[in-house]
């Protein structure tokens, strides 16, 4: 099994790679829209003063642990199987992502960073200047949080997809979810594609890695 | 003489044992006041307050005539001031970068940033400072460095906390005399924080003295008011 799945991922098979790339484009899709809304909102939560701000932080972290599987179950119970299309996946995946990323960035932003915020508003910056600025100081930390957002998503909706899919007897747009219940000769495409991620998240962690030293 | 910044009623919750309260105070454009007090006696808390930095719980500041309500006020307001805190942040990058940064967010354009950074920077003799990254500072220059950034916009009120801690006696004189010289020819408020009755001494032509977050007295020139709680109290 375990030379199957490298000789197909080696032999660039066509399964393997579709359902790479099919992955890749909603995840990517997902990581795109939680990083966009996700890191100013984790900036704001972490930097700004306003009135419930502890609780703010705290939902967004409860929010952040809430296991997919659980999300899917609940929908699954809620009956909202309408919901399940293309754009339905990428939506809820972007809102179940959105708080690791806007959690995460809290964190690196809350606490150390008053002092630079307030010198660059006595600089004249405005709110979002301010935040640029901010971010430029902890970029290595910034960027940790983009690789991590990117893992997260990854294994987080793959584990909501799988259980949405197998509830709602739906697959798409996730196609691993085909490979991955499929009849056993699947198993090899999906070992090929856990290879894959595997290099994948090397590579990043290397980057991120050669980043912090 | 005009009212640069007036505060009315000014109530400042700062922890569960201090609070900041003014009732009236107005700063005229002319002299250089210096607030004056012991540690915690809410020298930094007023000019956080007075810079636009620090919201309060109640009351109001107006400056230049136009109260600071809205965000968009405050932006506007702050961009005419100048504020350097007791402990100031240098950003990453170089020393002519930090320099330079006010100005962008001014909208100056790059080669003017270049002129004045370098023209700042001569006037302090630290032109060989200016690639230098910000790390490789010693703690005068990078008081400096903070006082230079925060002049560069060419600010017409200057609100400078302890801006002389950390220096050797030749720079201390030297800010000293650019101070002076902001004030007398180019027209500059300046507000400054100290605990230093040599600074007083030098630059000050007002003192504002600050016990237990009110105004305890003032001080101009030779003269000396008591002035108790700082109720109806008018500098001028």
């Amino acid at each position: 099994m375990l030379t199957d799945a490298l000789k197909l991922l080696v032999q660039f098979d066509k399964l393997v790679y579709l359902n790479i790339a099919n992955a890749l484009e909603v995840a990517g899709y997902i990581v795109i829209i939680a990083l966009v809304l996700g890191l100013p909102l984790g900036m704001f939560t972490g930097i700004a003063r306003f009135r419930f701000r502890r609780l703010v932080l705290y939902l967004l972290h409860l929010w952040m642990y809430v296991p997919a599987l659980g999300i899917g179950i609940f929908l699954y119970y809620l009956q909202w199987g309408r919901f399940i299309s293309p754009l339905g996946f990428i939506l809820w995946g972007a809102a179940l992502a959105l708080p690791i990323v806007a959690g995460l960035t809290a964190d690196v932003f809350t606490g150390g960073l008053q002092a630079a915020h307030e010198d660059a508003l006595a600089l004249g910056a405005n709110r979002w200047q301010a935040y640029i600025l901010l971010a430029r100081q902890r970029r290595e930390q910034v960027y940790g949080v983009i690789t991590a957002a990117i893992a997260r998503v990854f294994t987080e909706i793959g584990a909501f997809y799988l259980v949405i899919s197998f509830l709602f007897r739906q697959g798409f747009p996730s196609k691993p979810v085909f490979v991955l219940t499929g009849p056993a000769p699947h198993l090899a495409v999906a070992l090929a594609m856990f290879f894959f991620g595997i290099v994948v998240a090397a590579g990043l962690h290397l980057v991120q890695f050669k980043q912090e030293i | 003489m005009q009212n640069l910044i007036e505060i009315n009623d000014i109530h400042h919750q700062v922890n569960a044992s201090f609070a900041l309260h003014i009732d009236q105070l107005f700063f005229q454009d002319g002299p250089v006041y210096a607030i004056a007090g012991d540690s915690r006696a809410g020298k930094t808390m007023l000019l956080r307050i007075l810079s636009l930095i620090q919201p309060v719980d109640e009351g109001e500041v107006t400056l230049f005539e136009t109260p600071a309500r809205s965000a968009r006020d405050r932006l506007r307001l702050r961009r005419r001031l100048g504020f350097m805190s007791q402990r100031p942040f240098l950003f990453r990058g170089t020393v002519a970068e930090n320099i330079g940064l006010g100005l962008e967010y001014h909208g100056v354009e790059s080669e003017e940033i270049q002129v004045r950074t370098q023209r700042l920077l001569k006037q302090f003799q630290l032109t060989d400072c200016a690639e230098l990254p910000v790390e490789q500072l010693s703690e005068g220059q990078r008081q400096v460095t903070a006082f230079l950034r925060t002049v560069a916009p060419y600010p017409e009120v200057l609100l400078l906390d302890e801006p002389t801690s950390n220096l050797d006696q030749d720079t201390y004189n030297h800010l000293l005399d650019y101070i002076k010289m902001l004030n007398e020819e180019r027209g500059v408020m300046v507000i400054l924080a100290t605990k230093s009755r040599d600074v007083i001494r030098q630059v000050a032509n007002i003192t504002i003295n600050m016990r237990n977050g009110k105004v305890a007295r003032i001080l101009t020139g030779e003269h000396q008011t008591n002035v108790g709680n700082g109720k109806g109290l008018r500098v001028s």
